[in-house]
């Protein structure tokens, strides 16, 4: 069964760069929103299992995405993907309930690898 | 020759390549600093030479007319010179974090504004650089001026350049904010080599 993907960034050239980065193979129905209003309104539809969120971002960030998805109960595997590499950016996102933090810029490779690491996809 | 300025979708590439840059930057602001920094969306836009003193004017109207300014050339695959702008305000609030008074010397103050706009200039050039494959190097920054209108500090430039690439960047610190604009002037062959930079870039995904 496809895995609904939700991929959360308000750069257009940055959602371009991780659906090529998507590994192949792997199942999934992707929505894409971009800033975290549209990503909440997204996962209160059920349209984000798996979410690849950046940080940075206008009308509401990826630590107001975090806080709505805790508040609200929502379902939703976390994986952050971001440039903001201060080192309290990322305790902040994994106590906020992320399983990941992937630094950007990322490749093919590092969102497979990250992607394994969190258990939402298999490289077999 | 007047240069094609980038494109949409150059522009888009380079937009992120300049957050990617700036998150480092807000890094070594908070390690700097010892606070928490918010990053948000840097804004950019492209302005001829000619008229960027006019443009950078428009930018601050209303924010007062005392600024502190930092130049710093960069030279190599990508040659121009950078202006980093702080306003009154930010200087202030630079001075408090670090825990300076006004009984401080200027030196102290001065140091300061040459120490942030070398993290920022050189997070935002090098990680742009870097991303594209190319190679950049930096002069020393100098300070133009401190409690200046913005006119008397951007007049200063070493000479005419083709294009100027506009910067705006806020740090929300949680004591408080601290905006800066970075004013970078580039020649034509430094844009036509970030434009085969950012196409390649993107041709890497």
């Amino acid at each position: 069964m496809s895995v609904a993907l939700l991929i959360v960034d308000d750069s257009g050239f940055s959602r371009k760069a991780m659906l090529k980065s998507i590994p192949e193979g792997w199942d999934v129905d992707i929505t894409q929103a971009t800033n975290g209003e549209e990503a909440l309104a997204a996962l209160r539809k059920g349209l984000g299992e798996v979410v690849l969120l950046d940080l940075t971002m206008p009308v509401l960030d990826g630590f107001g995405v975090l806080e709505g998805i805790r508040d609200e109960g929502l379902k939703a595997k976390v994986v952050v993907v971001s440039a903001d590499i201060q080192p309290k950016a990322k305790l902040r996102v994994i106590s906020l309930g992320a399983l990941a933090f992937l630094q950007k810029p990322f490749n093919k490779e590092s969102l497979a690898a990250t992607l394994a690491e969190c258990g939402v996809y298999s490289e077999d | 020759m007047k240069i094609e300025p980038l494109n949409e979708e150059e522009n888009e590439i380079l937009q992120e390549v300049i957050n990617i840059g700036m998150g480092q930057a807000g890094a070594s602001l908070a390690k700097l600093l010892d606070v928490f920094v918010n990053l948000s969306v840097p804004r950019v836009s492209w302005v001829s030479d000619v008229d960027f003193v006019d443009q950078v004017e428009k930018l601050v109207e209303g924010h007062g007319n005392s600024w502190a300014g930092v130049r710093q050339a960069f030279y190599n695959q990508l040659e121009g010179e950078a202006f980093a702008i702080y306003g009154a305000n930010g200087c202030q609030q630079l001075a408090g974090l670090m825990g300076y008074t006004d009984d401080d010397e200027d030196d102290a103050e001065e140091e300061l504004l040459l120490d942030v706009t070398n993290i920022l200039v050189g997070a935002c050039l090098v990680g742009v650089a870097k991303q594209i494959g190319k190679k950049l190097d930096f002069a020393a920054p100098t300070l133009v001026g401190i409690g200046k209108p913005i006119e008397d500090l951007l007049y200063r430039r070493e000479r005419e350049w083709d294009q100027c690439l506009l910067i705006e960047v806020n740090f929300c610190l949680e004591e408080g904010d601290f905006s800066c604009h970075l004013v970078m002037l580039m020649s034509e062959a430094s844009i036509e080599q970030l434009r085969s930079g950012l196409i390649e870039f993107m041709e890497s995904y």
